[in-house]
């Protein structure tokens, strides 16, 4: 079994159930990739494997080194590689894994770059509470103290303030599987998942536990 | 129930003449109607052909056929006085239930279109929205159409009796 896939976020989406429910859906685009390296780590008692995500459209500028290291693996290049962990030693370099490696009702785990927000306050970036918008209290949407008094003298690393927000790496965990298309490889999850449209996202088997061999 | 059995006396109250009046008008409205309504799906699809094109190799592409429309519904418009016949589940069994009233917002569109009907009965009205695509809403009958001036008719809430009618379009 492998741990996971590379897939690209379509879009968002609802289903309508037979009892009259509505489940709102992301469509993601899971697959196929194909093997393109195999390490076999003895020393770290660990087998990985580099996955590269196969689009429709063939990627046209591509380096010396690119080509080098697709080309010993004997599989068209690809836009985005990603390693995985795989629990029996069953995978080789050149194999195809498509998005039937999931199953409906399953949970998974989706990381992906979130939506950058740019430069934002605490209120927004911390979910701090702000102060009383009326009655004169001069204190709105503001961080408030941030430390003490000579002692310390400085204020302590990690203290939340405004800042750049969004635009980093994020994981939802335990997002449910509702549909498993093979033909189209699209995988449909129930809920939201980082990042926009057309972002590459790397969906996890949350059932995958990783053995040290 | 009630209701129904009230139209019932209603209607037979009105005379026999000017019931085959509106009979008629009604199937010559409903007529044009249906005429309207084609053209606009025609020129819809026409859009939809043309904005295809050059995104056929994209991603949106693809969710197309996951966005399948119910295409056995009459095109609804703000105003519209409508009867819905829906499934109700209770205690495991199913039933047909009708709801009659008039539209007074349309949101969304595509799959997630939905209708908000409001109605008065006893004195009281009732809202209730319909999401279209939903497996529960089985068939929607328009009775009858409304002049109206604006797509959400959100000021009939506020108002109460005679002063919230409409004047019927024909």
């Amino acid at each position: 079994m492998i741990q996971g896939i590379i897939g690209k976020k379509v879009g968002m989406t609802q289903i309508f159930t037979d009892e009259g429910g509505v489940i709102p859906v992301t469509v993601i685009k899971a697959g196929p990739c194909l093997v393109v390296q195999k390490k076999i780590k003895e020393h770290n008692e660990y087998i990985k494997v580099q996955l590269g995500f196969v689009e429709g459209e063939k990627v046209k500028k591509v380096n010396k080194a690119i080509a080098g290291h697709f080309g010993k693996a004997e599989v068209p290049p690809t836009n985005v590689l990603k390693e995985f962990f795989i629990d029996e030693n069953n995978i080789n370099v050149g194999d195809s894994i498509k998005v039937d490696i999931f199953e409906e009702k399953e949970k998974v785990n989706i990381t992906g770059i979130t939506k950058g927000k740019g430069f934002q306050g605490v209120v927004k970036r911390w979910n701090f509470r702000g102060g009383k918008a009326t009655h004169g209290s001069m204190f709105h949407r503001r961080a408030g103290s941030t430390g003490m008094c000579a002692f310390p003298g400085k204020v302590i690393k990690g203290k939340k303030m405004p800042g750049r927000m969004g635009g980093k790496r994020k994981a939802v965990k335990g997002l449910n599987v509702v549909k498993v298309d093979t033909e189209k490889n699209l995988l449909l999850v129930k809920g939201a998942i980082p990042g926009f449209n057309g972002n590459y996202v790397y969906i996890f088997k949350d059932s995958f536990s990783f053995k040290r061999r | 129930m009630v209701e129904e059995k009230k139209e019932e006396v209603s209607a037979e109250t009105e005379t026999k003449l000017e019931a085959q009046k509106n009979d008629g008008q009604k199937v010559e409205t409903e007529k044009a109607r249906e005429a309207a309504d084609t053209k606009v799906g025609e020129v819809e699809e026409v859009k939809e052909e043309q904005e295809e094109k050059p995104q056929a190799s994209t991603l949106i592409g693809d969710l197309n056929f996951l966005t399948e429309v119910r295409k056995d519904l009459p095109t609804i418009k703000p105003g519209d006085i409508v009867r819905i016949s829906y499934r109700v589940i209770e205690g495991g069994k199913e039933r047909t239930q009708i709801f009659e009233g008039t539209v007074i917002a349309i949101k969304n569109s595509g799959i997630a279109k939905t209708i908000t009907v409001r109605k008065t009965s006893f004195g009281i009205a009732v809202e209730r929205i319909f999401p279209l695509n939903s497996k529960l809403v089985q068939k929607i009958d328009i009775t009858k159409h409304s002049k109206i001036r604006r797509a959400k008719l959100y000021f009939l809430r506020n108002l109460k009796g005679k002063a919230a009618r409409l004047k019927e379009l024909r």
